[in-house]
C-alpha cells in the first residue's frame, strides 16, 4: 500500500473513499432530504401547481444522492485542495492513479486511463445485459397478437427503460472501453490529458444509475426514451428518475468529450501528424466533438421538462404560452447527431481492423476522413426529419430533406473504405473480418430504409411505425454493436492479456448476426403492413411477422450470452496473449501484456502512418 | 498519403481491364445481386403494404419502389466487392497470412466515380421526393374538398362533420373520390393520426391545429392507428374508417343523431 | 474446447431462467390480475326482434380504493385513486372481490352493465364522451339518486342519450383495435353523485364511508365476433396540468380494464 506522507486527514481520506462510502453517503443524503422535504415542502394547493409536491420531493432527494455519491468517491477532494490553493503531491496522484492496488483501484476514484477503460467494458456489458433482458421481456409480450403478459403500464416503461439504457449502452460502447483504454497508448500517450477528469466521467455513470433503477420502482419511464412533453408532463415519479439520469449523464459525456478532445489534439507521439493519425482516433474526436454541442441541449431540455413537472412553469404546454414542438426540436438537435455518437466510433473501429485483417493499406485515409467529417458536419443540419409529421414547419420539410438525403454521400465514403481495403486482400478469416463484412450487410440495409424515411411522403405511411424501430436497430445495433463486439475481441487481449475464446466468439458471432436479421426483418414487415410502435398489442394481422421478431430475438439472446460467458471465462483463464497478436501496426501493439502504468519507458516517435501493409511496386 | 498520378492502382486499371478474372467475377455477382436484392425487396415491400386506398398511398408504394431499384445497384456493387473477397482465398489459424502483393493506399478515379453516382442518387431520390411533397401540398388547397375535424384524446379518436347537423362519430365515414381535409388536434398528448392504407399521417397536437389530405379511391373498410406513444392504452387506440359510395355517405350522415357540433377549440389554441 | 462450450451452454440456461424468472415476476404484477366472468341473465330481444343471450355485470365507481376489492384490503399501494370495482345487484360494495376492471364476455351476447356512481365530477373537456353511444338504442337508463340502504331508486327511472357536459362524473368508454369487421365501441357516461348527497356523507353514509344514494346508469350493448377490447374513463382528472391523464388514469386496475369477448 503506498503510503501517502501529507497531512493525516487527507491521508486517511483519499486512502478512505471508495465506491462503497460513496454509494452510502449518498444513500444517507437521499433519505436525509426526503425526509426534511416531506415534512417542510408545502402541500399543493390552489395557489400552487397541483401535483408538483411529490415531483420536487423526488427530483430533492435525487440530486441530494448525487452529491453524496460524489463526494463519497472522493471525487470533491482534488477540487477542494485546489480552493485552499494547492494540489495533490505526486505520491497522491501515484495512489490516485491505482499504482500497486491490485484489484481494488477498479472501485475507487482511479484516474489511469487503463483503469477507467475497463471500468467502462464492465458497466458497458452490465448496461447491455439489462437492456437485453428488457428486449427480452418486450418480445416475449408481443408473441402473441392480444398481448397481455405483461401489463400495460409496465410494458410502456420496460419500453423506455430498455430505450434509454441501449441509448447510453451503445453511446460509451466503443468509446468508453477503447476510446479510454486504448486511445491514448495508440497515440503514444502516458495517460489522458485530465486523468482526474476521467475518473469522474465514469463515476458519473455510476451515480446515474441509480436514479434510474429507483425510478422502475416510482412507476417507471412510460413515455419511451424520448419523452415528448406534454405526455412526460403526466407520467408518474418515474420520470422525474429519467431527468436526472440524463442530466448525470449529460454532464459524464461533455465532461468525456472535453477530456478526449484535448488529449487526440494535444497529446499525440512527436511525428504523428494528422496524416499519421490512425483512422480509429478521427473516429473517437468525431463522435464527441459532435456530443459536446449536442449534449447541452439534451440537459436543458430535462431540466424544463422537471421545471414543468415539479414547478408548474408552462415552457412545454400549449395552454400556457408555451409548446409541446419547443421539446421535439430540443430533443432531436441532440437526438440526431446522437446516433451518429454511437455509429461513427463503431465503423471507425472497423476501418481500423480492416488493414490488420487484409494485410492492406487502408484503402484512402483521405476518404474515411472526409466521410467522418461529412457525417459529422451534416448530423447537426438534419434533425428535424424526426419532426416531418409533428405539423411543426410543413415549410421546413423540404430542406430537412434535403439535408437528411446529402448525408448518404459521405456515408458513402466510408463504404468505399471498407469494401476498397477489402478488394485484393489477403482475408484473414477472424471474428473482427468477419464484422466487417456483417456490419456491410446491416449498415447497407440500415443506411437505405433511412433513405426511405427522409423522404417526406414515404414518411407519412412510415413515420411512428415499426418500420421505424427496423431501421434504427439496423444502423445502432446491426451496424454499431458490430463494430463495437469486433473491437472488443480484437483489444481484448490488450486489455486483458488474454485471447478471446475463438470457437465460442464465432458460435456468438452467428448466433448474433443471423437471429438479428431474422428478428429485424420481421420488425420491418410488420412496420410496413401497418403495426405502430411503442405497442404492447397489435391486431391479428402482425401476427406472423412478431412471432418471427420474437424467435430472431430469442436467438440473439442466445449469442450474447455465449458471448458473455467468452469474456468472463477467457478473461478468467483464457490462452495468453502475446504482445501482438493480430500483428497490427498501431502503437499499443508495441507495448507489453499487462500494460506498465505509464505505458512506454519512452515516449515514442512516429515516422509513418499505421497502413504500411503490402508491397511497394517495384 | 496522397497516391501520385501514376499509382500502382492505374497500372491494375491499364489496358483490358474489364477482362481481368476479378474484374469480371465482381460485375457478373453485380449483376446478380442487383436483380436479387431489387426483385426480393421490393416484392417484400409491395406484399407488406397491401392494397391502397388512395392515390397518396399508391404513390408511397411506387416511391419505395424506385428507391428500392435506384439503390440495388450500390447494394449490389458493394454485395459483389464483399463476396468477391470472400471466394479469393481465404487464411485460417492464429497467424496472420502475408502482407498483400500491393500496397494500393488510394484511388482517386474511384473515389471520383462513387462520389458522382452517389451525388446523382441523392438528387434523384430529392427530386421525385419534392415533386410528390409538391402534390400533397397542392391538394390541401383544392376547393371541393369536405372538411372533417379530427380530435385525439387518450385513448380515442373521434370525428366532426362540420358539414352536417352537428354528426359526431367514434367511426371515420367518408365518401369515396372525393377528396378531405382534415383539421387535427388533441386534446391533452401528442398522438398521431394515420389512416394506415390511404398513407396519410398527421400529429394531433395539443393547443395546436394541423391538417393533411386526401382522396380515398377505393369503397371499403380501412384502418385508423395512433403513431405516436400517448400513454397507457396507446396500442388501442385504433378504430376504422369506412369509405362508401357518395350517396350512401349521405345517407349515413342524415341518419345519425344531432348530438351537436363539437364546442371544437384546440385547447389555448394559438390565433 | 468443449468443456468451454458446455460452459457457455450453462451460462446460457443460466440466463434464460434468470430472464423468465424477472419475467415472471413483472408480468405478475398487475394491480388486478384476475378476469370477472359476465353473469347469464336469460335472454334479450332487440329493435329488430332478434333474440340474443344476455349477461350482466354490476359495477361501482368509488372516489378512492379504500373499498378493498381488487386493491386489498388496505386499499393497495395508492387507497386515494379513484376506482371502478365489481358491485353487487344492488349496488353493495363487495370487498372481498378478486377481480374489478377486467370482464369477460360471450360473442354475439346482448351485454347489460348497471353503473353505480359514488364519485362526484366537472366538466368534459370533449362533450362527445357527454352523449351514450354504441348501446342499444343509443339510449341509457338513468335514475339520478339510488338508496342503497333501501335498495331502491330514490328518484324516477329516466331514458338518456346524454347528460350535461358538466355533470360527469365518469365514463365507461369501451373501444379496442381494429381487427375483424365487427368493431365495438360503447361509451355511456355516468353522471356525478348530486352534491348535497355527497356532502352528506357523515349523516346518512354507509359504513364504509361512501355516499348512500350514488348515480345509477344500465345500458345494454351487442358483442360481435371475439376480440379483445380495453375500457377506460374518459374524463380526466389525473396527473398533469392540461392533459390530466397521470396517476389513477394511467395505470389499469383503476379507470381501466380488459375487455375481452371471448366464447
Amino acid at each position: 500500500m503506498t503510503t501517502l506522507a501529507t497531512k493525516k486527514e487527507s491521508k486517511a481520506l483519499i486512502e478512505r473513499l471508495n465506491v462503497f462510502t460513496a454509494f452510502a453517503l449518498g444513500a444517507i443524503a437521499a433519505i436525509v432530504v426526503w425526509r426534511l422535504a416531506l415534512a417542510f415542502l408545502p402541500a399543493d394547493s390552489e395557489l400552487a401547481p397541483l401535483f408538483t409536491r411529490e415531483d420536487k420531493i423526488t427530483l430533492l432527494s435525487m440530486i441530494a444522492w448525487f452529491i453524496g455519491f460524489m463526494t463519497g468517491i472522493g471525487a470533491l477532494i482534488a477540487p477542494f485542495r485546489w480552493v485552499q490553493g494547492k494540489d495533490l503531491t505526486h505520491e497522491e496522484n501515484m495512489f490516485y492513479a491505482g499504482k500497486d492496488m491490485g484489484i481494488k483501484r477498479y472501485f475507487r476514484y482511479t484516474t489511469d486511463h487503463k483503469v477507467v477503460g475497463i471500468q467502462y467494458l464492465v458497466i458497458t456489458m452490465v448496461i447491455f445485459g439489462i437492456g437485453g433482458i428488457l428486449a427480452m421481456l418486450i418480445r416475449t409480450n408481443l408473441g402473441k397478437a392480444g398481448g397481455g403478459w405483461i401489463h400495460p403500464q409496465a410494458y410502456n416503461s420496460i419500453v423506455g427503460t430498455h430505450g434509454i439504457i441501449m441509448i447510453v449502452g451503445t453511446i460509451i460502447m466503443v468509446t468508453g472501453p477503447f476510446g479510454n483504454y486504448i486511445m491514448p497508448i495508440m497515440i503514444g500517450a502516458r495517460d489522458m490529458a485530465f486523468p482526474r477528469l476521467n475518473a469522474l466521467s465514469f463515476w458519473l455513470i455510476v451515480a446515474a444509475a441509480i436514479p434510474l433503477i429507483w425510478a422502475q420502482f416510482i412507476g417507471g419511464i412510460s413515455t419511451g426514451w424520448s419523452a415528448y412533453n406534454p405526455l412526460a408532463g403526466q407520467a408518474p415519479l418515474g420520470m422525474d428518475g429519467y431527468i436526472m439520469f440524463i442530466c448525470i449523464f449529460a454532464i459524464s459525456t461533455m465532461v468525456a468529450g472535453a477530456n478526449i478532445t484535448t488529449t487526440v489534439v494535444r497529446m499525440r507521439a512527436r511525428g504523428m501528424t494528422w496524416n499519421r493519425t490512425p483512422i480509429f482516433i478521427y473516429g473517437v474526436v468525431a463522435s464527441v466533438a459532435l456530443a459536446l454541442p449536442a449534449f447541452p441541449v439534451f440537459f436543458l431540455s430535462q431540466v424544463m421538462s422537471g421545471m414543468d413537472r415539479a414547478l408548474g412553469t408552462s415552457f412545454y404546454n400549449t395552454a400556457l404560452g408555451g409548446s409541446g414542438w419547443l421539446y421535439e426540436n430540443l430533443f432531436w438537435i441532440m437526438g440526431h447527431p446522437e446516433v451518429y455518437v454511437i455509429l461513427i466510433p463503431a465503423v471507425a473501429a472497423l476501418m481500423e481492423m480492416a488493414p490488420v485483417f487484409t494485410r492492406r493499406p487502408l484503402f484512402s485515409f483521405n476518404v474515411a476522413v472526409m466521410g467522418i467529417a461529412g457525417i459529422s458536419g451534416l448530423s447537426i443540419l438534419v434533425w428535424a426529419h424526426h419532426m416531418y409529421m409533428s405539423g411543426w414547419a410543413p415549410l421546413l420539410s423540404a430542406p430537412f430533406m434535403l439535408t437528411t438525403e446529402l448525408i448518404s454521400i459521405p456515408t458513402g465514403m466510408l463504404f468505399l473504405v471498407l469494401v476498397g481495403t477489402l478488394w485484393r486482400g489477403r482475408l484473414w478469416m477472424t471474428v473482427p473480418a468477419l464484422s466487417i463484412f456483417a456490419l456491410l450487410w446491416n449498415f447497407m440495409i440500415g443506411g437505405i430504409t433511412g433513405i426511405y424515411l427522409s423522404d417526406v411522403p414515404a414518411d407519412a405511411f412510415l413515420h411512428g411505425s415499426m418500420f421505424v424501430t427496423a431501421h434504427f436497430h439496423y444502423t445502432l445495433m446491426g451496424a454499431g454493436l458490430t463494430g463495437a463486439i469486433a473491437s472488443l475481441i480484437y483489444w481484448f487481449p490488450k486489455m486483458t492479456g488474454k485471447m478471446l475464446n475463438k470457437r465460442l466468439s464465432w458460435i456468438a458471432f452467428w448466433l448474433t448476426q443471423i437471429g438479428f436479421n431474422v428478428a429485424f426483418m420481421g420488425m420491418f414487415f410488420v412496420g410496413l403492413q401497418g403495426q405502430p410502435r411503442r405497442v404492447e398489442a397489435y391486431a391479428n394481422i402482425f401476427s406472423k411477422g412478431n412471432l418471427i421478431t420474437t424467435i430472431g430475438a430469442y436467438t440473439i439472446m442466445i449469442g450474447m450470452l455465449v458471448l458473455l460467458h467468452a469474456v468472463i471465462s477467457s478473461w478468467r483463464d483464457g490462452v495468453k496473449a502475446p504482445m501482438n497478436p493480430w500483428q497490427a501496426k498501431t502503437l499499443e501493439w508495441t507495448v507489453a501484456n499487462p500494460v506498465p502504468l505509464e505505458n512506454f519507458e519512452v515516449l515514442p516517435t512516429v515516422t509513418s502512418d499505421a497502413y504500411g501493409y503490402g508491397k511497394a511496386s517495384s | 498519403m496522397m497516391s501520385d498520378l501514376r499509382s500502382p492502382e492505374q497500372d491494375y486499371f491499364k489496358g483490358k481491364w474489364w477482362k481481368r478474372k476479378d474484374v469480371k467475377q465482381v460485375i457478373v455477382l453485380w449483376i446478380i445481386f442487383t436483380g436479387l436484392i431489387g426483385y426480393f425487396s421490393s416484392k417484400f415491400q409491395v406484399i407488406a403494404m397491401g392494397n391502397p386506398a388512395s392515390e397518396t398511398m399508391e404513390n408511397v408504394i411506387h416511391l419505395i419502389t424506385v428507391f428500392t431499384w435506384a439503390s440495388s445497384p450500390v447494394a449490389g456493387f458493394v454485395a459483389a466487392l464483399a463476396v468477391e473477397a470472400l471466394i479469393q482465398k481465404r487464411h485460417h489459424g492464429d497467424n496472420p497470412p502475408p502482407e498483400a502483393d500491393h500496397n494500393i493506399s488510394s484511388s482517386p478515379r474511384a473515389t471520383a466515380t462513387w462520389l458522382v453516382i452517389s451525388a446523382l442518387l441523392c438528387l434523384f431520390a430529392l427530386v421525385v421526393g419534392l415533386i410528390a411533397l409538391q402534390k400533397d401540398d397542392q391538394a390541401l388547397l383544392d376547393k371541393n374538398a369536405i372538411h372533417i375535424n379530427v380530435t385525439g384524446q387518450q385513448w380515442a379518436w373521434n370525428y366532426d362533420y362540420p358539414g352536417s347537423t352537428g354528426v359526431r362519430s367514434h367511426v371515420l365515414h367518408l365518401p369515396v373520390d372525393q377528396p378531405v381535409v382534415f383539421h387535427v388536434t388533441s386534446k391533452d398528448v401528442k398522438h398521431s393520426f394515420w389512416v394506415v392504407q390511404m398513407g396519410i399521417k398527421i400529429d394531433a397536437n395539443p393547443g395546436y391545429v394541423t391538417q393533411t389530405v386526401v382522396t380515398p379511391n377505393e369503397i371499403g373498410t380501412f384502418d385508423i392507428r395512433c403513431a405516436e406513444l400517448c400513454g397507457l392504452l396507446h396500442a388501442y387506440m385504433q378504430n376504422k374508417v369506412i369509405v362508401e359510395s357518395k350517396a350512401d355517405y349521405q345517407k349515413w350522415l342524415a341518419s345519425q343523431p344531432d348530438t351537436g357540433h363539437t364546442t371544437w377549440k384546440a385547447e389555448g389554441a394559438i390565433a | 474446447m468443449e468443456r468451454k462450450v458446455f460452459g457457455a451452454l450453462g451460462t446460457v440456461i443460466i440466463g434464460i431462467a434468470v430472464i423468465a424468472g424477472i419475467g415472471t415476476y413483472v408480468a405478475a404484477a398487475k394491480n388486478d390480475p384476475g378476469i370477472t366472468q359476465a353473469t347469464p341473465a336469460g335472454s334479450f330481444t332487440a329493435e329488430d326482434g332478434k333474440s340474443y343471450p344476455q349477461v350482466k355485470l354490476n359495477l361501482n365507481v368509488y372516489p378512492n380504493s379504500g373499498f378493498g376489492g381488487h386493491h386489498g384490503a388496505g386499499g393497495g399501494a395508492h387507497p386515494d385513486w379513484v376506482s371502478y370495482a365489481l358491485g353487487g345487484p344492488n349496488g353493495e360494495i363487495l370487498a372481498d372481490a378478486k377481480s374489478g376492471t377486467n370482464f369477460q364476455v360471450p360473442p354475439h351476447t346482448a351485454v347489460t352493465i348497471t353503473v353505480y356512481q359514488y364519485d362526484s365530477g366537472e366538466t368534459l373537456n370533449n362533450d362527445f364522451f357527454a352523449h351514450v353511444r354504441g348501446t342499444v338504442g343509443g339510449t341509457a337508463k338513468f335514475v339520478k339518486s339510488y338508496d342503497t340502504k333501501a335498495k331502491a331508486n330514490a328518484s324516477p327511472e329516466t331514458v338518456i342519450t346524454n347528460i350535461p357536459a358538466d355533470m360527469v362524473g365518469h365514463t365507461f368508454t369501451l373501444h379496442g383495435m381494429s381487427d375483424g369487421k365487427d368493431q365495438l365501441f360503447v361509451s355511456v357516461p355516468l353522471m356525478m353523485s348530486i352534491d348535497e348527497e355527497v356532502g352528506a356523507a357523515e349523516e346518512g353514509a354507509t359504513e364504509s364511508g361512501y355516499v348512500q344514494n350514488p348515480t345509477k346508469t344500465t345500458f345494454t350493448f351487442i358483442t360481435g365476433d371475439e376480440g379483445e377490447y380495453v375500457w377506460n374513463c374518459e374524463f380526466p382528472c389525473g396527473d398533469g396540468t392540461i392533459a390530466r391523464f397521470g396517476n389513477a388514469m394511467s395505470a389499469m386496475g383503476y379507470m381501466s380494464g380488459h375487455f375481452i369477448v371471448k366464447a
